[in-house]
This record gives C-alpha cells, structure tokens and sequence, in this order.
C-alpha cells in the first residue's frame, strides 16, 4: 500500500506549522466570532486534538435561476457544520449570496467569491461571515491576488456582436477598492494565478466551438496580454508552485480528448512535455495545497461512460516543484460515500482530506472527511448545500 | 343502431354529461353533438370547467387549475409559459387534445396553453387514467392524463368584437366570425393580437423588497379558423409570437436587468376529424419554431446565444368501433407520427422520429356495470445524424406495452368507479439529444396508475342538483428521466434512476340551484386534492384546494375562485430554503349583458398575495383587467 505523499510530508510539516499559530508559547488561541451563535451540526466526535484550521469554508454554488448560492463551514473548535452562514450573518443583503458561486478565496481575514449569475464579487470577513463590500463584474469566475490588485476572469468581454465573444480578466485595485480596467484574453476563461510578472489565464472555451486551449499570459505591470500558450482544450484550474511552474487542469472534450494535467513552465512560457505518470492522471476536481506545495487531482477513467453513475475515482498528488506524480484508487469508504466529486481541500497538517459530493443534483451536496487512512473521519457526512465545489481552509491573521 | 340505445344507456344513467348544464340547458346537448363530445362513452369520470369561468378568463391557466388532482405551472405574468400536470405525474404525461387531436411537441413534450385563448373553447374537460370512450385515438390510450378543449359550436351566424386589456399595458383586441353556409357547411375564424409591457411589480418576501418583472412583453397574433360540415371537421392554427423572457429573481447589481433574453415563436397547425358511429379518422400537420435569443447589448453577462429549432410533425390516425353484441363493443385505434427536429446548432443530431400506436379495447355495458379491458402499444424508431456516419440507427427504437382495466358500476345514486394502467413517458428530444445533456441510452419512463372513486350523484330535486365525489390513487413511477450533472456542473446528462410512489386523493363538491326557468342560477364548486409522496417531489404541495362560485341573476354574472396551495419544495430535500410558502389567491369577476354589448371586470388576486408556482417565478399581485364585447 502506497501512502499518500503528501500525508507523510504533512506529519513533518505539522510541528513547524502549528508552532506559527500558536503565537502564546502552547496555549492555542481562542478566537470568538460573532458568527458562535449560529446553530450548526455536530459531525465529529469529542475535542479535535490538534487544531490546525479555524474553519472549512464551503462554497455551495447552488442551481442556476435558483438563487441559491450558499456558504456553509465547518468549524474545528466545536466540531460543528454550520448551513448558510452568510445569509445568516447578513439577513438584510437583499438576494442573500446571489446565484450560482463560482470561486473562494481567501486573502488575509477576507473572503472574496464570484457570484457568477449575479455579476458580482461578494467580499466578506472571513471570521465573520459579514459583508464588506461588492464589486459589479459581469459573469465572474475566478479570482487571483498579488500584492496591489485582485485579478478575476470573467465571461463577459466587449461584445461586437455576433455568436463569439472573447472573456475578459478584470484588475480590482484593493487600494482604491475600485474597478481598475479589464483586458480581453481567450474564451470563457476560469482559472487564474499569478507567477513572477505575470498573470496566467486558463481560458476554457465552454460556449465557443471546439473549445479553447490556451493559456492568456498578462505582463503585470502593463496589464496586456502578451503571448497566448497553447495547451489542451477545455481548460479549468491554473495553480502555480511559486517559483517556476504553472500546473493547469484541462477537461477535455468530453467526446475522445481525456481530461489531464500539464505543466508549464513560467520562465520559457512552454508546455513541459507529459511524463508517463502524468499522462494518466484525470481531471475532474483539483486542489492546490501551498504548504506542502502539492497539486491534487480526482478523476475519471469513466469520464466518457455517460451510462455509468457510479465510476471509479482516483485521486492523484502531483508534487508542484518536482512534479513527482503518486495515485491512489477511492478506498471502500470513500466510495460509499462520494458518488460525484465536486470538490476537495486537504489540511497537510493533519492529514485530512475534505471531498464533497454532489450526488444527484436534485439533492444538496454532502462534506465528507477521510483520514489519512482514506477511512471516514467524522461521524456522519454533513448537508451542505447545492453543488459544494470550493473548499478552503482558514486560520485568521492576526490583523 | 347499437350506439344510439348505448348513449341512451348513458345518458339514463347521468354519465354522458356529468355536469348539471346538460340538464340545465338543452343548447349543451345541441352543442356536445356537433363538437363531439357527445360521441364518446365516458366511463372513468371526468371533470368539466364551469362554463362561466372558461367565457370570461385571461387564459387558460386560470381555468384549468381548477380542476381538483391537477397542478399548474405558470412561469407568472402574460408572457409566461403555463403547463399542467395531473397527480403529480409531470407535463409529459399528460395530453392536452384540440377537438379530439392531441397538441405535441417532441421536443420537450410541454404544451404551453397560453398559446390559446379561452374564448375559442366552449368546453374543457379534464380525464385522468383514460375516458375509456369509444373512438379515442391509439395515443389516447396511452396518456396518464388528458386534458381535452372543444371549440365553440357554430350554431348561428355571428360576428363578435372583442377588446381585452387592463394591467401589464394589455391592449388585446379580437375578432371572431362564424357562418353556416348552403349544405351544412360552417365555418368560424378568430383573429386576437395581444401586445403588452407586461411589467408587473413584486414584493420579494425574504428581503422585504419591492422590484419590478422587466423584459416581460409580449406581441402575438392568433388566427383559428375552422371549417366543417356534418361529420367533418378541420382547423388552421396559427401563433406568432415575440417575447421578452424576464429571467428568474437573482441578486443582481441595482439597475441590472434579470434577463434580455427573447423568445420568438411560430406554430401553425392544420388538422382535420372525420367521425361517424364507427369510424374516426384523424390527421394533422403541425409546424412549429422557436427562437432564442440572448442580448448581450441589455445584459452584458450574458453570452451570445441565437438558437432556432423548426419542429415538423405529422399524425394520422384511424379508430374503429365495433359492435360485436349488444354488451360487447370492439375498439381498434392505430397512429402513426413523424417528427423531425431541425436547429441551427452545430453537432445537432437531427433527429427524426417515427412513432406508432396501437390499441386494441373491449367496451363491455352491463345493466349496472360497464368496463373496458384494453391494451395498447407504442413504439418510437429514432434516426439521428451524426458527425461522422451521416445517419445513424443506434439506440433507435424504444417501445411500450400500456394495459388497462376501467370499470364503473352503479348502485342507487352513488356510481364507483376504478381504474389500473400502465403507462411511459417516452424521453423527448431534449432527453436524448441534447447538446451536452442528453443521454442517447435513456429508456422510457414507467407509471403504473390505480384509481378508485366513488360518487353521490342527486338526480335534480326540483331545481337544486348536487354531485360529489371522493377518489383515491395510488401512482408509482420507475426509471423517472432525471437530468444530473456527471463530473462537471457543466455537462449534464439524463438518467433513469429516480422512483416515486405517489398515494393522493381528490374530492369534490358541486351544487347547482337555478330558478326563473334555469335563466338564473347559483353554482359553487369545491375540489381538494391530497398528494402524498413517499419522498418529495418538487414543486407538489399535499394540499390544494379550490373553490369556484358561479351566479347569473339576469343580465349580470358574477364569479370568484379561489384557490390555495400548501407550502412545496423546489427540492427533494425539506430544508426551509428550499421551500415556497403555501399561499392563497381569489379572483372575481363581473360580467353584464346588455343588448349586444356584454362589458366585464376581473380583479385579480383580491388579496394582493406574494406567491410563485416557480422559484424565481413570481405571479403578479393584485391587477384589472377589463373587456368590452360587441356581437351581432
């Protein structure tokens, strides 16, 4: 039995890591939010020993035309799952979160989320769940910050008229808090990050036919595209090690192209060539965890077998720098309780890994947790709501 | 011979009309023979609109959701589509039939009966299982539910103005013109233009906010001209319509519109019955096409979509009734349909379909006791173009047995009826082919369907006449198509995988008192309908009840209905953001007659109350509308 690389390297991550939260020698921090009272569900057994996270932040996209957006988290302290946190921290807000979420991520004790159908970008404490401020972006899909600017894709480019119209990477200014100007990249574009002097956009090409297979490259300082990279068609997430190498998700074309992984490298502006390992590797749901510098992947083999509702998973660890790639088949308790992946997290430094399920879609979703045996953590799966798909950890700075 | 003594049969034993009004009225009688509905032998018991309610309602929908075991989908405003739905079952199921000949759309099987005018009809009746008549079509046999107007009869020559309008900015004017001509040929058109904003205001609940429907207008002509002569009968169709889809309530910036999307519509149909005592032939050509449109001008999120999709369907059908004794009546149905679904989309399937239907039943009529043992057949061949091969035959054909027993006996005053079938829903086009949805593999959806009812029937006691009914059903569905995403919210695909088994009853009450030689009377209707899934089933309340109070007192008429739903899910899951209240709404009207000039004003939504059939689909709140008619 093959480990999990990363579960080996989170034990000795755990003591460096843990020791930068505890600031007070070993007494663990107390944090108290107004967000205590909210009742939630009891999913795990007695006091978690070691508490690396604060919260599991749960985006729920929720059904389009439904408004039905949600964040739920799971708060470690209490070991309680908490529904709809930010409509019930912001009762009044009318239209409560939006319609249809489509990314989460956290940038210091902010939490920023594009709502896609609501052509917006909620921006929320992240101890509290209580709005700040919004920004008006049309069709929003995914946000990336460096120091000075949030940069988010968004469908909505200018339109000349016509069936085709290019998506758009719109730049927040978080000095001003305004909207600082856009630039066209490639159709339908989802994932971004930044790397060095760049921004990397994935461009997917959903809506346009034959996909698009692109990866947009912006120079920073002059916020132009500069060069486009072709990859693979239908592209998704775009992480990025930090250093030198993008990792970007392609999905395929849900016809003869599989989905994959691919690696670029951010100084030449290639495409490394696949290695045999990673040729393998299928991609339906991806997390990329900075400390351990890992990129995770769950997919599919099945992924043309329409008629096939319940498909073997794997979930595969690609290590960001060296690109080193490891699987592991759903063990027999993870495929009891996940029929459809649609999203993960993992804490490195407790070994656990967060994967939600879909199932249907005519149900809400569920939040499991598996240890590093892949055995079921808590004691039940918890609700959350309609297609859970973003997970993020959360620990607060201190301000 | 044998039909004659069977409809006297019938009508002795108060079944051929269940409804007070051919009692009341001999015109009915007159009017049922030439529309038809006289010829058919209703076994399982049906339910009639007030006749008063059809005259003078806005639309359809207001009409039939009435009717007790059947739920209305209305998308809200004037614009918006309205489907039905019995007992749970889904629109797919149900038939709504023009004078005898079924409305189809293969491409998703929802008829949006907005798209005709109550005015046209003169009748509505309501089946659920089958009629079990005599003469149905192969296809008849095989509905759930069937739904059936029948057009106004042409009994004298007859011009009427007509000029509806009122809330949303309506402005409706029509024109109807009927004539018999030498031979016993008859004839009546229809033209109505209906142009309006139809912005309505709302109040969003949650928030406690008031907004605005935007994008909600709508321009349509109606033409509907019949033809017939004795046993013949034929109608032209034709809808034009252009709308603004106004979009589900979301949370979206101030000032951004919902939705910019448009909707342009164009069905024409032609279709013709030819019926005498033993034959019915049926055929029809229809033509549909819609376009969608998104405008990325008015709504900068949205993406650049035209879409168009021209529908070709083509329907023949022949019955015969035969009977074999005096007890023992043969019915034989077969179809045939051709559909073709063209679009402007790349990798479309094309698809073309080629269904057929057979039904073979027996009609037995005892002294106290009638049944109907029947079986029919359905099958559907699918071609479909594909990118590489050209024309494809994999997975074409699907087919389905339908079996069904009906009886229905008498004893004194009460009459208790039952009734088991099976029936499919046969996956649409959209099911199958999709772009990105749909799941070639998909079997036809199964419903096996049981009914037991009991009836108190008062025959007229002086001039109060009194008929209830209770009946309980039991309805279980296997292989339900379900849409679920796969491995990307992106990319859905249909299944066969949901079950339901749904165990309901409906009930209903109606008095009938008349004086002043049935010139003036006073009807009330009262229906409740108990749903009771095993699991819930989205968007079905467990309770419903109606109420329809009807009066004429010379030259006025007065209506009110009512109707209320208990609370739904829009999901399978109870979680209280998941859930639309129940609520309650009444609407009254007045209509005065004087000369020729008959004037009327309906209030709307009395209480002003904030309810949606549709998450996001809010119904408009307390509104007028008026209409004058002039005929001559």
């Amino acid at each position: 039995m093959k480990k999990h690389a990363l579960l080996i390297i989170s034990c000795l991550l755990s003591l460096a890591v843990t020791g930068c939260f505890k600031d007070n020698g070993d007494e663990p921090v107390v944090i108290t939010s107004e967000d205590d009272v909210l009742a939630g569900e009891v999913v795990t057994v007695g006091e978690e020993s070691l508490q690396s996270f604060y919260k599991l932040f749960v985006l729920n996209e929720g059904n389009f035309n439904k408004n039905e957006a949600s964040l739920d988290f799971f708060r470690f302290t209490d070991g309680k799952y908490v529904r709809n946190a930010f409509s019930q921290m912001n009762p009044t807000l009318t239209g409560g979160l939006g319609s249809v979420a489509n990314d989460f991520q956290l940038f210091y004790n902010t939490a920023w989320i594009t709502v896609n159908q609501s052509n917006l970008v909620e921006v929320i404490h992240a101890k509290n769940e209580k709005h700040v401020t919004s920004f008006e972006i049309p069709s929003p899909r995914e946000i990336a910050f460096d120091g000075a600017f949030a940069y988010v894709t968004s469908y909505a480019g200018a339109y000349y008229g016509g069936e085709d119209r290019l998506g758009a990477l719109y730049r927040i200014n978080l000095a001003t808090e305004k909207v600082d100007g856009h630039i066209e990249v490639g159709y339908q574009p989802e994932g971004v990050t930044v790397c060095g002097d760049y921004v990397f956009v994935a461009n997917s090409g959903g809506f346009h036919t034959g996909y698009d297979n692109r990866v947009s490259v912006i120079d920073r300082a002059s916020f132009t595209v500069i060069r486009q990279i072709e990859v693979a068609p239908n592209l998704k997430e775009i992480v990025s090690d930090g250093q030198r190498y993008l990792w970007v998700q392609s999905q395929g074309n849900w016809g003869d192209i599989h989905s994959g992984i691919y690696q670029i490298d951010a100084e030449s502006f290639t495409v490394v060539p696949q290695t045999n390992d990673l040729k393998n590797v299928r991609a339906s749901v991806t997390y990329f965890d900075p400390i351990g510098n890992y990129f995770y992947v769950i997919g599919t083999e099945d992924e043309f077998d329409w008629g096939k509702t319940n498909k073997d998973y794997t979930l595969w660890s690609i290590h960001a720098g060296s690109g080193k790639v490891q699987s592991k088949a759903f063990s027999a308790d993870m495929r009891r309780q996940i029929s459809t992946p649609y999203g993960m997290a993992i804490d490195p430094i407790q070994g656990v890994l967060y994967i939600t399920d879909s199932g249907n879609g005519t149900n809400p979703g569920t939040v499991s947790a598996f240890d590093s045996d892949q055995k079921m953590k808590w004691t039940r799966t918890a609700t959350a709501g309609f297609f859970p798909g973003h997970l993020a950890l959360y620990y607060p700075y201190r301000d | 011979m044998f039909l004659h003594r069977f409809l006297m049969v019938l009508c002795a034993a108060g079944l051929l009309f269940p409804t007070p009004d051919a009692l009341a009225q001999t015109d009915t009688l007159a009017a049922a023979a030439i529309t038809g509905n006289g010829l058919r032998g209703v076994i399982t018991p049906g339910q009639e609109a007030p006749a008063a309610l059809l005259k003078g309602a806005a639309d359809l929908g207001e009409v039939v959701r009435m009717f007790s075991g059947l739920q209305l989908k209305d998308y809200g405003g004037i614009g918006g589509m309205k489907t039905v739905n019995i007992r749970s079952l889904g629109s797919e199921y149900t038939g709504v039939y023009i004078d005898g000949i079924a409305v189809e759309n293969a491409q998703n099987r929802q008829v949006d009966l907005g798209r005709f005018a109550p005015e046209s009809f003169s009748g509505a009746e309501y089946y659920v299982g089958e009629q079990a008549g005599i003469l149905l079509a192969a296809k008849e046999f095989c509905t759930a539910g069937s739904l059936y107007f029948y057009s106004v009869p042409i009994r004298e020559d007859r011009t009427e103005l007509r000029l509806r309008g009122g809330a949303f900015g309506m402005v409706s004017p029509s024109l109807a013109f009927q004539k018999c001509f030498r031979k016993g040929w008859c004839h009546r058109s229809e033209v109505q233009t209906t142009f309006a904003h139809g912005r309505y205001p709302f109040y969003w609940k949650q928030y406690d906010t008031t907004m605005t429907r935007e994008n909600a207008d709508i321009q349509a002509l109606r033409l509907q001209s019949r033809l017939e002569k004795g046993k013949w009968k034929s109608t032209l169709y034709f809808y034009d319509s252009e709308r603004g889809l106004p979009g589900a309530v979301i949370r979206r910036p101030k000032g951004q519109l919902l939705s910019a999307d448009r909707q342009t519509d164009r069905d024409f149909f032609l279709q013709s019955i030819w019926k005498d005592e033993n034959w019915c032939i049926r055929g029809k050509y229809s033509w549909r096409y819609t376009r969608y449109r998104t405008d990325p001008y008015r709504d900068p999120s949205a993406m650049p979509v035209d879409n168009r999709y021209l529908q070709h369907n083509a329907y023949l059908s022949a019955a015969w009734h035969h009977p074999v004794t005096r007890q023992w009546a043969l019915e034989t149905a077969a179809d045939l349909e051709y559909d073709y679904l063209d679009a402007n989309l790349p990798d479309f399937a094309y698809p073309h379909r080629l269904g057929s239907w057979i039904a073979v039943g027996n009609l037995f009529t005892f002294k106290h006791l009638r049944f109907s043992a029947n079986l029919a057949w359905q099958g559907a061949a699918d071609r479909v173009t594909t990118r590489t091969s050209g024309f494809s035959r994999q997975n074409d054909f699907r087919h389905f047995f339908s079996p069904s027993l009906v009886a229905n006996t008498n004893i004194g005053p009460f009459t208790i009826d039952a009734f088991v079938r099976r029936v499919c829903r046969m996956p649409s086009f959209n099911d199958l082919y999709y772009t990105l949805v749909g799941n070639a593999a998909l079997e036809p959806e199964r419903a096996l369907l049981s009914n037991l009812g009991i009836k108190w029937n008062s025959f007229p006691i002086r001039n109060l006449w009194v008929e209830t009914s209770v009946r309980i059903f039991h309805n279980s569905v296997r292989d339900k198509i379900v849409a679920v995403p796969t491995t990307s919210s992106f990319r859905w695909s249909m299944y066969n995988i949901g079950r339901v088994e749904m165990t309901g009853a409906d009930a209903l009450a109606h008095l009938r008192y008349s004086w002043s030689h049935k010139r003036n009377y006073l009807d009330l209707r009262f229906t409740y309908t108990w749903q009771h899934p095993d699991k819930i089933v989205p968007y079905i309340p467990e309770h419903s009840i109606s109420f329809a109070g009807d009066c004429r007192l010379g030259p006025w008429q007065f209506c009110l209905s009512v109707l209320s739903n208990a609370e739904r899910y829009t999901t399978q899951t109870a979680f209280p953001e998941y859930r639309l209240s129940p609520f309650l709404t009444a609407d009254a009207r007045v209509r005065y007659t004087w000369r020729e000039w008959t004037g009327g004003i309906s209030l709307n939504n009395l209480t002003d109350s904030d309810y949606e059939y549709v998450k996001g689909y809010p119904m408009p709140g307390r509104h007028l509308l008026l209409s004058l008619q002039y005929g001559f």
